[in-house]
Order: structure tokens, then sequence, then C-alpha cells
């Protein structure tokens, strides 16, 4: 699991840091950057499955590159290197990506830079430190220090390394699978109701099968679920069983080879054994797609260790929220969750205080994001802390504490009203 | 009752239904097992009753604000707060009564019940401190506003026939306190008072996020224990739902 994210001068984050939970939520005013921390997670997470410090990408303009002199003297050249460096860093900062992952066997510190090289191509450097749970062994590995490389190859470097104990070897490799399977969703009605992904080019092809099929926006919901009825009933069951608690009249779902079409079932009529009632996915409501989706990310048998889920409360009613986190706190974790860590871990984006009301006992995971307009720069604030600071000057009584292991007062819960409240009143938010 | 029934057109073949309105969904299945033991030991056929989750309904919310009030110690804010808690208790009825109706697709009928129930997140230091007068007057706050919310409906012509139930509980410091005197049946016994919420649930479940714990843990830690064994258990350690209890049997 991860235990700690912060990125550098990744668009408008000059220097963010989160403390991941089971579940985290980042809430905060629209263009205020909470996109971009999970874009940027996405963005490395990328770059260490591919091992390369550029991905081909639509928003890299490959052929500004190939036209200019030196990118010094080209600001047009130098963002179509870095299409996602903070636009007020110094040429010569670098973007950067810094986290502690946290596993049974033991830990991770690794931090992934990127700066520009001679030839008008993306450097990178990479270090990492490993700890072992079992063998009390450390060791630290760089890989592009002193002179910048052009590909991710710590990884590869510790597994060749024939100095290197194998527990720490496995260890490596357990992060750096983690590290590469991080992946962003933002669903959405239109994709969602998709027979097959309507897929324009190469690189949407590549971005749209993410985490086996789903895709970034549910395009490929539809036929994922085709396959699953085939392929793997007990996650289809399971998905129809969360379904179900969604929506009581929901029944099932089959494949219409005739109209090639997926169609879904509803028991429209209590006392009518037998008696379903069929609709296509554009007749089914936005909401019931949606809990259909994160249905399936919450099921699926071996989840990404991060899923980053953008504004999961759109088309869906307040009072099924609770339902929705429901799902994501199961599918990240059981009751030994505390001792070897979550199965998955979710990072939310949201604008509703229904959401935030759901982290009521989990203020240390919610996160707000400002932008700060005269740097053009995100300021990532805790809210936990921030509340304290209220509790302590006396706006928030209804503030309760509780006494850490230390001893130290931590302020443990806020009522669910009164951070709606404080949401309606522009304290959070 | 029979009698009543029939002339209101109640179909008294068809099955009874039961409401639950709870702080979340695992206060609801931990609520609807109790209502399955007692039903049983009642001699009522599982087939006959149906129960109902009412998602998004709930007293946190009213209750959270009656405490935060009720901190200032003067008499005429507590007398306020009472006044505002009943106030939203009525709304909320109103609200229930309206979407179990629509839940069950006919009018309610005296024969369908309302479990209204909601955690105090308050701990009771020791368990005769039910009975302090703090503790003791929020269940009777929520029997005034069901009898203001009958009163109500009355005036507006409501027959008894078409009126629910309505079975008001209020758990010190949350419903775990059933789990935990249930436990007790077993010889898992630890003394629940004492605890707050978030301490009871990390004795009992191991984590204070009962959202995290599998279907099948919880089946296992909190479920399987509420049999007859341990509502009895329940009856002798929980004075606060000795009344909802007997009520909930004799219904």
């Amino acid at each position: 699991m991860f235990q700690r994210i912060t990125l550098k001068n990744y668009r408008t984050h000059t220097s963010s840091m989160i403390a991941l939970g089971p579940v985290t939520l980042l809430v905060g005013n629209n263009n205020s950057g909470k996109t971009n921390f999970l874009r940027g997670i996405q963005h490395f997470s990328k770059l260490i499955r591919y091992a390369r410090p550029r991905l081909p990408d639509r928003d890299q303009k490959d052929d500004v590159l190939a036209e200019g002199p030196s990118r010094e003297e080209d600001g047009l050249k130098e963002w179509a290197l870095f299409p996602h460096k903070h636009r007020l860093a110094k040429w010569d900062e670098p973007t950067r990506l810094d986290c502690v992952w946290k596993h049974e066997l033991g830990s991770a510190e690794y931090r992934l830079e990127l700066l520009p090289v001679a030839g008008a191509d993306v450097g990178c450097r990479e270090r990492i430190v490993l700890n072992s749970a079992q063998a009390f062994a450390q060791v630290q590995e760089q890989w592009g220090w002193p002179k910048l490389e052009r590909d991710l190859n710590l990884q590869r470097k510790l597994a060749e390394s024939t100095n290197l104990d194998g527990r720490l070897k496995e260890l490596s490799d357990l992060f750096f699978d983690d590290a590469g399977r991080a992946f962003c969703f933002h669903l959405e009605p239109s994709y969602l109701r998709c027979e097959g992904p309507d897929l324009r080019d190469e690189a949407d092809r590549a971005s749209a099968r993410d985490h086996a099929g789903l895709g970034e926006h549910g395009d490929g919901l539809q036929a994922l679920l085709r396959r699953l009825r085939k392929t793997d009933e007990m996650t289809f069951n399971r998905i129809l069983a969360a379904l179900r608690s969604f929506d009581p009249s929901f029944q099932n779902i089959r494949y219409d080879s005739r109209k090639s079409k997926v169609v879904w079932q509803f028991a429209l009529q209590e006392g009518v054994p037998g008696r379903l009632d069929e609709f296509d996915s554009d007749e089914v409501s936005d909401g019931l797609l949606k809990a259909a989706a994160v249905a399936y990310l919450t099921c699926v048998p071996s989840p990404p260790p991060l899923i980053m889920l953008e504004e999961i409360e759109n088309g869906i009613n307040p009072a099924n929220i609770q339902e929705f986190m429901t799902w994501l706190w199961r599918s990240a974790g059981t009751d030994q969750a505390c001792d070897k860590g979550y199965h998955t871990q979710f990072l939310l984006t949201s604008h509703s205080p229904t959401v935030l009301r759901q982290f009521a006992e989990h203020l240390g995971d919610v996160y707000t994001v400002h932008l700060d307009r005269k740097g053009f720069r995100s300021d990532v604030l805790n809210l936990r802390d921030s509340l304290d600071v209220f509790a302590k000057v006396g706006s928030l009584d209804e503030a309760e504490y509780d006494e850490d292991t230390d001893g130290e007062r931590v302020l443990k819960r806020v009522p669910p009203y009164r951070l709606a409240e404080l949401w309606f009143n522009g304290t959070i938010g | 009752m029979a009698q009543l029934a029939s002339d209101h057109g109640v179909n008294r073949d068809s099955p009874s239904r039961l409401c639950l309105v709870a702080d979340g969904g695992t206060d609801q299945r931990i609520l609807e097992r109790i209502v399955q033991t007692c039903s049983r030991a009642s001699g009522v056929a599982r087939a006959s009753l149906k129960v109902e989750h009412l998602r998004g309904v709930t007293l946190r919310d009213d209750i959270d604000r009656y405490w935060a009030a009720t901190k200032k110690a003067d008499s005429p804010s507590i007398l306020k707060a009472r006044d505002a808690f009943v106030k939203g208790t009525i709304s909320l009825l109103e609200s229930t009564s309206s979407k179990f109706k629509d839940l069950i697709g006919r009018p309610l009928s005296c024969r369908d019940r309302v479990i209204l129930a909601t955690d105090a997140e308050r701990r009771l230091a020791h368990v005769d401190r039910y009975f302090d007068e703090w503790a003791w007057v929020v269940p009777r706050l929520l029997e005034q506003s069901v009898e203001k919310w009958y009163h109500r409906k009355v005036a507006y012509g409501y027959p008894r026939a078409n009126l629910p139930v309505i079975l008001p509980v209020v758990f010190f410091p949350s419903i775990d306190v059933l789990v935990a005197a249930a436990r007790a049946a077993r010889g898992d016994a630890f003394d629940p008072r004492g605890l707050d919420a978030p301490q009871l649930k990390r004795q009992l479940y191991g984590t204070d996020e009962l959202r995290s714990v599998s279907p099948e843990a919880f089946e296992r830690v909190a479920l399987e224990h509420l049999t007859d064994e341990g509502i009895e258990s329940i009856w002798k350690m929980v004075p606060e739902v000795r009344l909802f209890l007997l009520r909930l049997m004799a219904s």
C-alpha cells in the first residue's frame, strides 16, 4: 500500500503531499488542482510501467520537437517536451514523484525525477531505499546520478543485481509492480452505454484498455460484462449481487446475440414470479450504469493497488452514496487490513457534501485543494489539521477529540451535518 | 385489528412489512437479524414478514445537533434543543412513511412496522447511567415525536388501520452494544459500558471502520451471535432495548 505520495512541479502542484488511507478524498473548487494530482500519479505510474521518461501522448507535441532549435530559447519547445510541468517552474527544476510504500515484507521510499537532457529529450533519474521487515536489511540504490538517463532502469538494475538479498529483490519487484498499476477513472454515462469501445487512435486505444478493459471513461463496461458472464462467473455474480443491493428491482444481465447487445433485466412487478422486463443499456439509468462500473472495480479479484475515481457522485442520488462508499471500503480492506496493508486503495475527488459526510470519522483521509492564483500553485491541506485550528479557536464546538497512542489529543470526529454546513458556508471545498 | 384491516382493504394474506431506519447498512443488518430471531421466537413464519431497508433516511444529524445544542447547560437552550429534535423526528417520520409506502407499492397498514433506530454516540460509564436524565430523555423524546406524528395523522383523518406501528430505540453508545451483549452468551464476555463507539467497534471487530469488514467476517463476528440465547443476554445486559424487544415480539 502507498502511505505517502508527493508531486513536485507537476501541472499546478509545485510541491504537494498526501498521506493515503484506504479511501482518501480530495475536495476543492473547480480548477483547484484535484484532477491534476490524480493525473500526476497516473502519469508517473505509466512511466514506471513502460520504463520510459516520456510517453507517446497526444498532449506532447512531437511535431514541434522535430522542428525548432534549442529548447532553452524556445518556450513552446520546452512545454512540448514537458507538457505537464508547472508553467512557472524553472527550466532546470525537475518534475518529481516521491512515494512511500509499505508491504508486510517491508517498505520502499522511491523518487523519480524528470529533467531535460541534450538533444531535446527528457532524462530521468531514480532513487530507492528498500527496507526488509524480515531480514532487517536495508539497501539504497539509484539510477541516473550524476548523469541523467534516457530510460527508467532501476527496477532492472535491482533485479539483475548479484549482491542484493533475495527478500529485498522480491520487495523491489512488488513495489515496482504496484507503482506501475495506478489507474484513474472518470466514469461517464455516455461512455458506459457504449456497446464497444469507440477508439480514435492508438494512444486512445492503449489508455482505454487500462484495468482489464473498463477504460478510463467506462467505455468497455458493456463488453466487459458480456465477457465476464462467460469467463468469470464468480466476479459476475458478485457484481449482480452488488447491483441488486443498489436497485432491488434489478435482476440480471444477459447478452442478446440477435441484437448484439447487453440486455438488463428487471422484476418490475412484485409477486409475479418469473416475469422479467428487459431494457437495452440506452434505457438503463445513468446511476445504475455507474454502479455497475464501480461494482466491477470493487469486485474484481485482483484489483490494482491504487484506483483513482473522479467525481464519484455524478449521477448518483445522495441516498446511495453511502452504499458506494461501503463498496469501496470493503474492497479496500478486511478486518486484518491494519496488519497486512490494504487490498487496494482509492483516491477520490468530489464536489459533494454527501461524499464528504462519509468521512466524518476519517478527517485525516480528506484533503482540501486550493489554487493560489498568485503563484498559480495548488495548496493541499489535510482537513483534520484545518478543522483542528477552528476547534482550538472555539468556532467548532461539535468537534470530538480522542487520545492517540502517545497520549496526544487528536481530532477524531466532526458530526456529518456540521461538515456539510462548513461545506455550504464555504469553509471547506 | 383483523376487522379494521379488512375494512380498509388490507390483504392479510400478504406478508407484513417492516421498515428499518438506522444509521447505516451494518446497523440495518443487525436489526434485521434481531427482528428475524424475535419473530421466529414469537412463532411468525419467515415468509410472512418482509424487511425493507430504507436508504438515506437517518436520525444521525438530528441527534448530533441535539447533543451539540445541549452542551450549553442553560435550561432555555436545552428546551429549544428538545423541541428541535422532536420536530426533526416528526419530519423524518413523515418522509419515512411516504418512502415506505413507495417501496412496498401499497398503502401502509397497522400490520406494517417501522423501526426507528439510532446510535446515541454517547457512552454510559455504567449500565445504570442509562437512567440518568440526559440519557433516558432521548428515547422519551423519540416516543413523544411518534405520538405527535400519530396525532397529526389522526387530525388529517387517517384511521388507525392505515398507520404503521413505529418502534423507536436508541443505543448507548451504538448498536454494537447489542453484539457485545449477545457475544457474552457464548462466554465472550467484556463489559461494553464505559467504552465509546469507536472503542467498542475496535474491541468487537478489530477495526473502528465497519465498512471495511467483509460480509462473511461480519456474519461470523456479529450476526451469528444474535440467536435466542444472544437476545436473552441482550435482555439482561442492555436496559435501553427491553421495551423495544417486548414490543417487537408483541406486534
